[in-house]
């Protein structure tokens, strides 16, 4: 485990903040691939992208003061804050949630006619997938609970469950489901989004067992909660969907 | 046909609706507008926050108007930014710039700093918390 990756001259590149980095500039980059392949108009793409991008970055720090409690808030809250480089970014559930509502708000203040975050789906997991690498080199949050599992991971204390390759190892392969379904006819109109979203959810709510996040309510963390109201919410709007479609074909 | 049927089955309110004239397309900005407004989005989210941010620097650790401010900041810059977007598209695209260009240089500089996800809650960085 390297927390500095390497160095250039005395100064330190440290693996979670290059990793970071790496992710969102190749998720830019398939995000335009996608976008180009779509013929999306630059004209959308760049407020769209914009605001998501910036819209993920405020919901990645403000979700801290629900997943890490209210004491947080005097560093979460300040929003001169967002952009000290010594905090870090925050949670990627905030990010995710934070990039969709901007996206959507960016959307519709362009007119937009229909949905056009399918793109983003498979951007977002090469993304995840890439910057995991980081948590785990970083040993960030102490990587996971104790295991005795010959994966196990020891991160100076106990071996630990390599929580963040476990979510790296499932983001890559969503990455390439996603792109398997992205032609689809059923995976058009922000549907393809919302079953990548629905998969991370369902993914990120069985790995939080293995890592060290605090427990909210119910024996349950603050990210499994979110994951559940994702996943509530989703199914009620996939649901409401399934019955249009229905009637509409039945009439 | 289907589109001429679809006409037929309306009712007489909303055929009166689907006729009713289009509102007027709104103007369309020149290059020079434009650009004009992203440097009132751009120069001004500096001017703004800055004077904010003197404001709440200078009293943060007097009294509570500065601890008051930095916490309005948030709420203020947000609704702010969502407004902007439905009236003035090209100031909210400026708006949006500085914080493409903030973001940006923060997590290039997170490269050099070992800024992780907790790090000010985790590890002994207490003196950096207000």
């Amino acid at each position: 485990m390297s927390p500095v990756l390497f160095t250039i001259g005395k100064l330190p590149i440290y693996a979670h903040g290059f990793f970071l980095l790496l992710a969102l500039i190749l998720g830019m980059a398939w995000l335009i691939l996608e976008a180009r392949r779509r013929h999306w108009p630059k004209e959308d793409v760049i407020p769209i992208t914009m605001a998501a991008f910036v819209g993920g970055m405020v919901g990645a720090r403000l979700s801290i003061v629900f997943f890490n409690g209210w004491e947080t808030a005097p560093v979460v809250l300040n929003f001169y804050h967002l952009f000290d480089p010594r905090i870090g970014p925050g949670s990627i559930l905030g990010g995710v949630a934070g990039a969709y509502i901007a996206g959507y708000i960016a959307s519709r203040a362009i007119g937009k006619a229909g949905c056009a975050c399918d793109a983003f789906a498979p951007a977002m997991a090469l993304a995840m997938a890439v910057g995991r690498m980081g948590c785990f080199l970083a040993l960030e949050d102490g990587l996971g609970k104790p295991t005795g599992l010959p994966w196990g991971v020891w991160n100076g204390e106990y071996l630990a469950h390599p929580a963040p390759l476990y979510d790296a190892a499932f983001n890559m392969i969503w990455f390439m489901v996603l792109l398997r379904l992205r032609d689809h006819p059923s995976m058009q109109n922000g549907n393809l989004l919302k079953v990548g979203l629905v998969g991370y959810a369902l993914v990120r709510f069985m790995v939080e067992f293995t890592r060290n996040n605090r427990v909210l309510a119910l024996g349950l963390t603050g990210q499994q909660l979110f994951c559940i109201g994702l996943l509530v919410i989703l199914s009620i709007y996939l649901a409401q969907k399934w019955q249009v479609g229905h009637r509409m074909s039945a009439a | 046909m289907d589109q001429l049927d679809e006409t037929n089955s309306k009712t007489p309110t909303e055929q009166t609706l689907s006729q009713k004239p289009a509102t007027p397309a709104k103007r369309q900005l020149t290059r020079n507008e434009k650009l004009r407004d992203f440097a009132i989005g751009f120069i001004g989210w500096w001017v703004v926050n800055g004077l904010l941010w003197t404001i709440a620097d200078k009293t943060a650790f007097r009294d509570d108007f500065g601890s008051v401010v930095l916490f309005c900041a948030v709420p203020i810059n947000i609704v702010s930014l969502i407004f902007l977007a439905f009236l003035r598209r090209w100031v909210a695209l400026g708006v949006l710039a500085t914080y493409v260009v903030n973001f940006a240089m923060a997590l290039i500089l997170g490269t050099i700093t070992n800024g992780y996800c907790w790090i000010p809650f985790t590890t002994p960085m207490k003196p950096f918390i207000l």
